[in-house]
């Protein structure tokens, strides 16, 4: 995989996810904006990843629309442009849809949604430029209802999903590309710690709802957003592609309501 | 049990703006000698907050005596392009329908859960497809309204509460998208190359599908998205 002089911004790229395709995009040669919302912790993240030459770090919370601005500039002048914009932060929900609270609905749609369509908004002067291409991470969660308990998180991501069609519609023109990326289960610390604070229950779910009997690594998914900032990508826009072991293609939703 | 759809004394309540398919659906229920209110969510809580909706719901259910169905329904709402669009526009096209419709919802479920009611939630194929550019917005709080159609019927199944969703076609030539742009030639595209049936939806087009999903004849549906739109969604 060749990515040299590619220069990307990956959101919420400290841990997980992020983190590990920032790792996979640096190692295939791309100059990558790293971020999160402590920027020391950005920094700490791109000393363990041991790319400093091709490494910026840039802060912000993507729930404010301010920061999703300033953040996406810092990254584009540091970058000297953007061919790939990945936006990846997102936060995890434990709430069922009769508990759910305005205050917890609102920050879960700010950072989960808006923020895509945000983070877009203010790159688009330098995809422009690069005809570059967009990576809404979505996840399995927006296309195949499972338990409810993420009832906020998945609603967000299935408007997610719905902006990587819609603006890929509004984008083309521009030739700029955008797809979404729908995870399923992935070892990240989001979903290790909903796995502990559950006691056990999301692996014992994983292990019986896919085909392939266990959780994905990060790097399975990495090397997937890797792949999608290539050139042999190209013929890829507006659609959702889902990595996830064979969850949602049985439709089991797990048993609990 | 009949093979008609029996709405008789049915307790329905019509959450969505107040425009030409609310008011369809109203007289349809009322023709078929149901009790029907309307209210309208985003108008409640831009006035009273997430609170004012869960009051304005509690005194609806309290006036009907009890609630069978709820219909509710989410418009079309144009805005900028992404380039032009800010988080106003976010606000006016998807967080405050978006929230307005969850919360009033959530605000009826346990009534609905004692009744075994109904939930038939009123979108638009633009949540499902590439919409043209202006409808991105709108079409991203549609896409949730229709997840949460899915969500909430996986949750509302043990007490036999069923949600569906329908979705209607293209309502307005501005809807339709046009076509990919590029050298001297630009595709047009109208109701004749992007709907089947050739013509845009009416309001009389959804509503039996409605009165359907609220009825008993759909008994064993729940967490279905049916699209009332002349074939559009179906091909390309």
């Amino acid at each position: 995989m060749n990515l040299a002089d590619k220069k990307v911004l990956i959101t919420g790229s400290t841990m997980g996810i992020g983190h590990a395709s920032a790792r996979a995009m640096l190692a295939a040669g791309a100059r990558v904006a790293l971020h999160g919302r402590n920027i020391e912790r950005v920094r700490e993240a791109i000393a363990e990843l041991g790319f400093p030459g091709q490494s910026v770090a840039v802060g912000g919370d993507v729930g404010d629309p301010e920061q999703c601005r300033q953040l996406v500039e810092d990254a584009v002048a540091q970058l000297g442009g953007l061919d790939f914009l990945v936006c990846n932060a997102g936060i995890g929900d434990l709430s069922y849809p009769e508990a759910v609270t305005e205050e917890h609905w609102d920050k879960v749609m700010n950072v989960n949604c808006r923020s895509g369509y945000l983070l877009t908004k203010h790159a688009l002067p330098a995809l422009r430029q690069s005809r570059g291409a967009v990576l809404l991470v979505a996840s399995a969660a927006g296309i195949c209802a499972g338990p409810t308990d993420n009832f906020a998180y998945a609603i967000a991501k299935a408007g997610m999903i719905s902006l990587a069609q819609t603006l890929s519609v509004e984008l083309a023109p521009s030739g700029i590309r955008v797809n979404a990326l729908c995870p399923g289960f992935i070892n990240t610390p989001l979903i290790e710690a909903e796995n502990r604070a559950t006691n056990g229950q999301i692996h014992r779910f994983v292990e019986q709802a896919t085909l392939l009997h266990r959780i994905g690594t990060e790097d399975e998914c990495a090397s997937t957003v890797a792949y999608l900032a290539t050139d042999e990508a190209a013929y890829f826009t507006g659609v959702a592609i889902i990595n996830d072991g064979g969850l949602t293609v049985q439709r089991s939703w797990g048993g609990r309501n | 049990m009949t093979n008609r759809i029996d709405l008789l004394n049915q307790k329905v309540l019509i959450a969505g703006t107040d425009n030409a398919l609310r008011k369809c659906v109203y007289s349809a229920f009322t023709d078929e000698g149901a009790d029907v209110r309307a209210m309208d969510p985003v108008d409640t809580m831009d006035r009273a907050g997430v609170e004012g909706i869960q009051a304005a719901v509690a005194s609806e259910i309290a006036r009907l005596g009890g609630l069978d169905v709820l219909v509710v329904s989410m418009d079309v709402s144009s805005q900028p392009r992404l380039d032009h669009a800010g988080v106003e526009h976010w606000d006016a096209a998807f967080t405050r329908p978006l929230k307005s419709a969850i919360f009033a919802t959530q605000a009826a479920t346990p009534t609905l859960r004692n009744s075994r009611g109904a939930i038939v939630n009123l979108g638009s194929i633009i949540g499902q497809m590439g919409a043209r550019p202006g409808l991105s917005i709108t079409s991203a709080a549609i896409a949730c309204l229709i997840h949460e159609t899915r969500m909430l019927a996986l949750r509302l199944s043990p007490d036999q509460v069923r949600v569906n969703c329908v979705c209607h076609g293209y309502l307005q030539d501005a809807e339709i998208t046009d076509g990919p742009s590029g050298g001297d030639s630009k595709a047009s595209r109208s109701v004749a190359t992007e709907v089947p049936f050739g013509r845009l939806t009416t309001p009389e087009d959804v509503v039996g599908t409605v009165l359907f999903l609220a009825s008993g004849q759909s008994r064993f549906l729940t967490g279905n998205i049916v699209y009332a739109d002349g074939g559009t969604f179906a091909g390309h």
